[in-house]
């Protein structure tokens, strides 16, 4: 990851940041999930790419589940449970 | 367990625990079981956060009290099953801290409880409830050391705002209890605070910094009060409001 220019949190190492100039994108690891929230399209698809080359990706969508924790993702918000 | 009747509030606000050496012990490792799971809810689920840690506290020598009250958890559970956490869209990204104490709260050391949470616009972002290590000796006591605790996660959520490109300074710090506000502010009122550790000063040095400031809030909106009381149906309700504890599925009642 920071071979590719991700920064890493200061307290948080398992939280990646990369940010060009108005855009950010953070990528959260814990073990072997994943989660990841960008504003900017082509760094999501960059940041795709790379993490297919290096690793074999099972399941890349929207989130509906992380850790056991159900979440919802509605029109005005999100709901976890 | 599973057929068990729904009830309002996962704690009765005449609930005193304690000890209970007198009581009917229960067996220990069914117990523990219990509270190990229930702690792992708390993860998701902020209104058992106070009662789940006051029934941790007996893990030792549970009795049937102890049992008992872990049931209602149980109950109330039931009734809530689809409660949930609240995230709206755009929202302001201020950051606000909570603290509250009760004083003396616990019936077998007479050491207080510390609660605090954080809001980021008016989403629930970061909770907390734990008894504190040494005893206070006054309200003002209590309400500081809790108003520590809060400055303590304030920072570190603080950093974790800045490192998404969010600065933020001079994030308040609601705290009811006007003399621990004074007493962080400038050193006065001796004989209230003459036992207090000095450790608890980290907070001055942080209202001084500029990083925190703490604010007087009224009882009302105290909303780290779910965190360190049993409360009445009304109140709890209101305060899961608030909080944007919710179901979405119908209003909570």
């Amino acid at each position: 990851m920071l071979s590719q220019g991700y920064d890493r949190g200061t307290y948080d190492k398992t939280l990646f940041i990369k940010k060009k100039r108005e855009d950010i994108i953070l990528v959260q690891v814990y073990v072997d999930d994943i989660i990841f929230g960008f504003t900017n399209e082509e760094m999501c698809e960059t940041f795709v790419e790379v993490m297919k080359s290096e690793f074999e990706m099972s399941m890349l969508r929207e989130m509906n589940f992380f850790l056991r924790l159900q979440v919802k993702q509605l029109k005005d918000g999100i709901f976890i449970n | 367990m599973d057929q068990c009747k729904a009830i309002n509030t996962p704690i009765s606000t005449s609930c005193q625990l304690d000890q209970d050496n007198a009581g009917k012990s229960v067996d220990q490792s069914k117990y523990r079981g219990l509270i190990g799971s229930l702690l792992y809810l708390t993860a998701r689920r902020p209104d058992i956060m106070f009662v789940v840690c006051l029934c941790a506290r007996y893990q030792f020598d549970p009795m049937e009290s102890h049992y008992n009250v872990a049931k209602r958890i149980l109950k109330y559970l039931q009734g809530t099953k689809d409660v949930g956490l609240w995230y709206p869209n755009n929202v302001s990204l201020n950051l606000t801290g909570f603290s509250n104490s009760d004083f003396a709260g616990c019936k077998v050391d007479r050491k207080s409880t510390s609660g605090t949470c954080h809001m980021l616009g008016s989403s629930l972002i970061s909770w907390h409830c734990k008894k504190q290590v040494r005893v206070a000796l006054s309200t003002t006591e209590a309400e500081y050391i809790a108003a520590g605790s809060c400055c303590a996660q304030t920072l570190w959520l603080r950093q974790q705002l800045s490192d998404f490109g969010i600065l933020l300074n001079k994030i308040p710090i609601n705290c009811d209890n006007t003399s621990a506000i004074n007493l962080s502010k400038i050193p006065v009122m001796h004989s209230r605070t003459k036992y207090i550790e000095i450790r608890h000063n980290f907070l001055r040095e942080h209202i001084t910094n500029g990083t925190c400031d703490i604010k007087f809030i009224g009882n009302e909106f105290q909303l780290a009060n779910l965190f360190t009381k049993p409360l009445a149906k009304d109140r709890f309700y209101f305060l899961l409001n608030e909080l944007g504890i919710i179901s979405l599925n119908c209003p909570l009642q």
